[in-house]
């Protein structure tokens, strides 16, 4: 066998003494994510890739032990087939997997029946068919095709019984993924709990949670309930506050579904329950909203850093800052038109970024560093 | 018997260039690169298996790597990928390279995941087409189709550059 491909082909891309440094140290201190700022960069993904979330969860209700009876029961044929699915989805993104892309209309119809599969067990009447080839598809039929590794989508929008057959794909497959990670000794990542966090009652991790459900509702006028998965990670970072080590906790409020589903991050320190991170992400966020071209946003780029200027002072008591960096294209899908501005405050000891919805001067997304 | 955080140490320090080299290819952001090598060594640390030799340990982490690739490319990417002239404007990492060997890192940049890791297990990291298949999960068979697609990409441009001969 003699390969020809030049073997310094990626020589110089190279890791740095600090990264191995970093990485080394939150090793031992049981982190399991290198940047910082990773959770709240969720929200660039939220644009790029739409359906990469699910979870599942163990609640208390009927309705979810029925999906997860469904799921836990699936025949041997079926569990091999979306096995072999699995194992091939190693999409760039998650289109890659699908002739076409979902409508809106479709994904706004997902949104309700996701609902309607996860919390009150109403399933499709048949799975998603699996074919080996092409041939065997019939005509406006929605279907995985092995030979093409691709589900089919019908060219016509999709019946509710289709869109059924989709969440209920969907939910096999990370299922079928957990299953076989852990069956490898790998634990599925943060975005693939089986379960909310549990919790002692008067322990830190239950102060962490309360003062999180209160910012759900103080700054996004959020409600959540028994079907939400909420996850609870406590870790110590000594990059922030002059290198004192500060206890964080970072808890993540999501829904049973196929990831277009509005979705929460909160992070707090935990010396004063102050926020650190304050996210809300998913389709109704950013797409289900107004949009502007670029010059029209940047003409309501002074009113809106006016509207983040009064939020910061009233909510943090951050005022003066030394410089403020407006970025108007950052959130954009189609680097033309925009739903909401990036906004970067730079004060004396701290640097808070911001996006902010231009239709409805909402504030999705606060982060101070 | 070696302290285990002496381990962990010696362990990032062999390898996380050849993990990141590989990861950053795949990825083509940092941000993820580091997230990706930050969970492999995590779990290495946490599991700690047991692993027979040298060989044997490099396997392990490049396989533990894949499979978080592809669960960050399908099921929680973060950052958006970049093209490569962007990444050219932080990252000198075609210095030195000829104008062919540009070009072919620029088409290898753009291949899909599935082509991408066996072109790079294979024809960089000198992997055989069995421990490809080990590594990535999947059959002898699909590497050699694997290789035989990224060839034939490859070459759309650039004639008889990439060889594979048995």
């Amino acid at each position: 066998m003699k390969n020809k491909l030049n073997k310094d082909l990626i020589s110089n891309i190279e890791i740095s003494d600090d990264m191995k440094n970093a990485i080394y140290r939150n090793c031992t201190m049981g982190r399991s994510n290198a940047d910082f700022r990773f959770k709240y960069s969720g929200l660039l993904s939220a644009l790029i890739v739409f359906g990469v979330f699910a979870l599942f969860s163990i609640g208390a209700s009927a309705a979810i032990i029925g999906f997860k009876t469904r799921l836990s029961n699936m025949d041997e044929t079926e569990y091999e087939n979306i096995y072999t699915e699995v194992q091939n989805d190693v999409f760039i993104s998650t289109d890659e997997g699908f002739s076409r892309e979902l409508r809106d209309s479709e994904i706004k119809r997902i949104l309700k029946l996701e609902r309607d599969y996860y919390d009150n067990g109403v399933f499709p009447k048949r799975n998603m068919p699996h074919y080996e080839t092409i041939d065997e598809m019939k005509e406006g039929e929605l279907a995985y095709v092995a030979s093409e590794n691709i589900v089919f989508v019908p060219e016509k929008d999709m019946d509710d019984e289709q869109l059924l057959e989709y969440i209920d794909h969907d939910a096999k497959k990370r299922y079928v993924n957990i299953q076989s990670l852990l069956a490898e000794g790998i634990e599925p990542g943060v975005n693939m709990a089986l379960e909310s966090t549990p919790i002692a009652d008067g322990s830190d991790a239950s102060k962490a949670r309360k003062a999180a459900d209160k910012m759900l509702k103080d700054y996004f006028k959020a409600e959540t309930d028994d079907s939400w998965i909420v996850l609870v990670d406590r870790f110590d970072d000594n990059e922030l506050q002059n290198g004192d080590v500060i206890t964080l906790y970072d808890i993540d409020y999501y829904r049973l579904g196929t990831g277009y589903a509005t979705s929460y991050n909160i992070r707090i320190n935990f010396s004063d329950l102050s926020p650190l991170l304050l996210n809300e992400s998913g389709y109704e966020v950013f797409n289900d909203v107004k949009t502007y071209e670029f010059s029209e946003a940047e003409g309501l780029a002074k009113d809106g850093e006016e509207y983040v200027r009064e939020y910061l002072s009233r909510n943090f008591g951050l005022k003066d800052p030394k410089e403020v960096i407006t970025d108007v294209e950052r959130y954009s899908n189609d680097d033309k038109t925009t739903s909401c501005i990036d906004y970067t405050f730079i004060f004396d000891d701290t640097t808070v970024y911001i996006c902010y919805r231009i239709e409805d001067q909402r504030i999705v997304s606060y982060c101070r560093l | 018997m070696k302290n285990r955080n002496d381990d962990l140490e010696s362990v990032i320090d062999r390898y996380s260039d050849m993990l990141y080299k590989i990861c950053f290819l795949i990825l083509k952001n940092e941000q993820d690169t580091r997230d990706v090598l930050q969970e492999t060594f995590l779990i290495y640390y946490t599991k700690q298996p047991k692993l027979e030799n040298e060989e044997h340990k490099k396997a392990w982490l490049i396989k533990v790597s894949q499979n978080k690739c592809r669960e960050f490319l399908r099921f929680h990417k973060r950052h958006a990928a970049l093209p490569l002239e962007d990444m050219e404007e932080v990252l000198v990492i075609t210095d030195g390279l000829s104008g062919n060997d540009k070009e072919i890192l620029s088409l290898v940049w753009d291949l899909d995941y599935k082509l991408k890791s066996a072109v790079i297990l294979f024809y960089i990291e000198g992997y055989s087409i069995n421990e490809t298949a080990e590594i990535l999960k999947t059959s002898p068979s699909a590497v050699k189709k694997r290789l035989q697609r990224a060839r034939e990409k490859l070459s759309v441009k650039i004639k008889g550059e990439i060889a594979y001969e048995k």
